[in-house]
């Protein structure tokens, strides 16, 4: 069933409209969820908090990118679990994969009020959408849905290397994109 | 910039590009139209000192090759007259690799490192591409990279944005070789 098609359930009140979105991006959302909290029982319980949260969200949102609008409920919800989770260890940052984007930020200071980071997730979008499509797909993979470069370089048919290389290209292509937007990294 | 701010700005990138990256095609899919670098001459010829190295000519593996012709061949020589990308029509020299920038020199570099860039090179397997620039990838993308001098001014590029240009043609690599071609290629350029 296709997205538009999706939302009109939900927008009738039709139950089915959760099942069709468990069928078409279950899979998508448990991963997501399991890429952050690597727990089967939290990723699921997450992933059907997700479907309730869509379900009172839709109506009144009627989102124009429906798969992004699911995964991005998942991916907060996801990240919302682990944080609680993780409080008292304070060990998330190892669990993410903020190694890899401490080479673009310095990782002090103190934290950015939202107009920034909005501001910032624009320029980060003009720089993607100014590298090839295969690069991007696996900047995403990587930096938003958490996959392993592992998972990725099979999803590309390509080796572990070549993701971890690319990703190293394009950490350097963004630092100098955005020192040259003028951010204070 | 704390790398939490900097996580949560990612989390904000257009909702497009997180719905692209969902859908991405089984790589087995995208297996189709390859060409492949194939492994021919390997006859080493020393030069007045410089190493010569004969390179394998791309020879194609599948459908949708580009057409070539004299006027979009291979750099200024042009030789190219069937529809192949053919290096191996001449003895194809590989001497000196320079940085993709302007005003950087090219290098004479050693017999072994030519010898271990023709090896990788010769793994590559290329995958006909549009012109980058038509998809939306931004010159500086395009500008970084390597240059690897063939004999009679003809020209491998190896575009840090993952492509590579031979004449006025781009390819990526389809099996995933690039990357260390890519690599060594900057590690050797490094060393003169």
């Amino acid at each position: 069933m296709d997205d538009i098609s999706i939302i009109d359930l939900y927008w009738n009140r039709d139950e089915q409209a959760i099942l069709e979105t468990d069928k078409k991006y279950g899979k998508l959302c448990f991963r997501i969820a399991d890429n952050i909290l690597r727990r089967r029982e939290d990723s699921e319980e997450c992933v059907n908090d997700t479907f309730l949260k869509v379900w009172n969200s839709i109506p009144t949102d009627r989102p124009e990118h429906f798969s992004a609008y699911v995964c991005l409920i998942t991916k907060r919800l996801a990240l919302s679990k682990f944080r609680y989770n993780t409080a008292e260890k304070r060990n998330y940052e190892n669990s993410l994969p903020y190694e890899e984007l401490a080479e673009i930020v310095s990782g002090e200071g103190k934290p950015e009020d939202a107009a920034v980071l909005s501001e910032l997730s624009d320029s980060i979008s003009d720089f993607l959408k100014k590298e090839s499509k295969t690069n991007r797909q696996i900047f995403v993979r990587r930096y938003w849905y958490y996959d392993s470069a592992e998972d990725i370089a099979k999803a590309f048919g390509v080796s572990p290397n070549t993701v971890w290389s690319i990703l190293s290209r394009m950490r350097s292509r963004l630092k100098k994109h955005l020192q040259k937007e003028g951010y204070d990294l | 910039m704390t790398t939490e701010d900097f996580d949560q700005a990612v989390n904000g990138i257009r909702p497009e590009m997180i719905e692209e990256a969902a859908n991405i095609e089984p790589a087995s899919a995208r297996s189709g139209r390859i060409l492949k670098f194939a492994a021919v001459a390997a006859a080493l010829v020393l030069c007045a000192g410089a190493s010569i190295l004969a390179l394998p000519y791309l020879k194609p593996s599948g459908g949708n090759v580009p057409e070539t012709t004299a006027e979009t061949g291979i750099g200024a020589g042009g030789v190219l007259e069937d529809p192949w990308i053919n290096l191996g029509k001449k003895n194809i020299s590989l001497t000196t690799i320079t940085e993709a920038k302007e005003g950087k020199s090219a290098v004479q570099i050693s017999e072994a490192d030519a010898k271990e860039l023709v090896g990788l090179l010769d793994q590559v397997s290329l995958k006909a591409a549009a012109d980058p620039k038509l998809s939306g990838v931004s010159e500086e993308a395009l500008s970084e990279g390597y240059v690897i001098f063939l004999e009679g001014g003809d020209t491998v590029e190896l575009l840090s944005a993952g492509y590579l240009k031979i004449g006025d043609k781009y390819f990526t690599d389809a099996d995933g070789h690039f990357d260390a071609l890519y690599e060594k290629t900057g590690s050797v350029l490094s060393a003169y």
